[in-house]
């Protein structure tokens, strides 16, 4: 999976919690959950079992720590893509 | 340091905390017991999620670096002043659980600890926005400044800090938003 689409799937998951849709229209690697989205943080651990279904993974507690941006998520997400 | 969370029950998903998915990302096995006594799960899983929440926020005021580990925040039960442990960090919070919400807050050995709570009409703005008016009012207040001068500068960690022009204030602040709710919590230092 390219980045691109690595990042066309992301906007899907994220969509259905986003707070702010300029930030959402923009959304780009830099792009952070918290700051720029606004999602509540509560919304960021069903972010993370969508991801999980979504790309068929398994995160762990360390792999969610950093879990607050586009760049971290796309990074946690291919090394554990490239596990499998 | 100061740090509060609201969860307005009626947007908190009922679906989502029974599943066990969802609850083993936010409580550890201490955590699971608490909530398999509860007589209410649902209250019970959303005032230790807000606990932890509190906690977490009083923590980066003083390690400013952000991070997601709902789980490793250690409730150590669910009464209205119960600690959270975080590695060598440790605070008192204080939970409040109403009708449609429940609110927790750290405790401060600092001053006293100025608290709103605001039940929203509509969920349209943003934190900053709807809680800018009842705390800039307050800290006028205090200080005798005038509200036109204060703003609210957050750092790189996300924390908040109330501006008099160039000069940040001697506060600690805390701010939520939950669907119909909101807060803010200050303390002097």
């Amino acid at each position: 999976m390219n980045k691109d689409e690595l990042i066309a799937k992301l906007r899907t998951i994220v969509e259905p919690y986003i707070q702010d849709e300029q930030a959402f229209t923009e959304l780009n690697e830099d792009t952070d959950f918290v700051k720029d989205l606004k999602i509540n943080s509560a919304n960021l651990v069903d972010i993370i079992l969508d991801i999980e279904d979504a790309f068929d993974i398994r995160l762990e507690n360390e792999d969610m720590e950093q879990m607050l941006d586009v760049k971290s998520a796309m990074k946690i997400i291919s090394s554990k893509l490239q596990e499998e | 340091m100061i740090g509060n969370d609201i969860v307005d029950f009626s947007m908190a998903r009922l679906s989502r905390c029974k599943e066990q998915r969802f609850i083993d990302i936010v409580l550890n096995a201490h955590e699971q017991c608490l909530l398999a006594k509860s007589t209410c799960p649902f209250r019970s899983f959303w005032q230790m999620w807000a606990m932890k929440e509190a906690a977490y926020k009083a923590y980066v005021q003083l390690h400013p670096n952000r991070f997601f580990k709902p789980r490793s925040f250690e409730c150590t039960g669910m009464g209205a002043h119960e600690r959270v442990h975080y590695k060598n960090f440790s605070v008192e919070v204080i939970t409040e659980i109403h009708e449609s919400y429940a609110f927790a807050q750290t405790t401060s050995e600092q001053r006293i600890t100025r608290t709103q709570i605001q039940e929203l009409s509509a969920n349209c703005s943003t934190l900053g926005q709807i809680l800018r008016k009842p705390l800039f009012y307050e800290v006028s207040e205090m200080y005798g400044l005038s509200k036109s001068s204060l703003k609210i500068v957050k750092n790189k960690a996300g924390v908040p800090k109330v501006y008099c022009g160039a000069k940040a204030l001697p506060l600690h602040i805390s701010l939520t938003h939950h669907g119909r709710f909101a807060a803010y919590s200050i303390v002097e230092y």
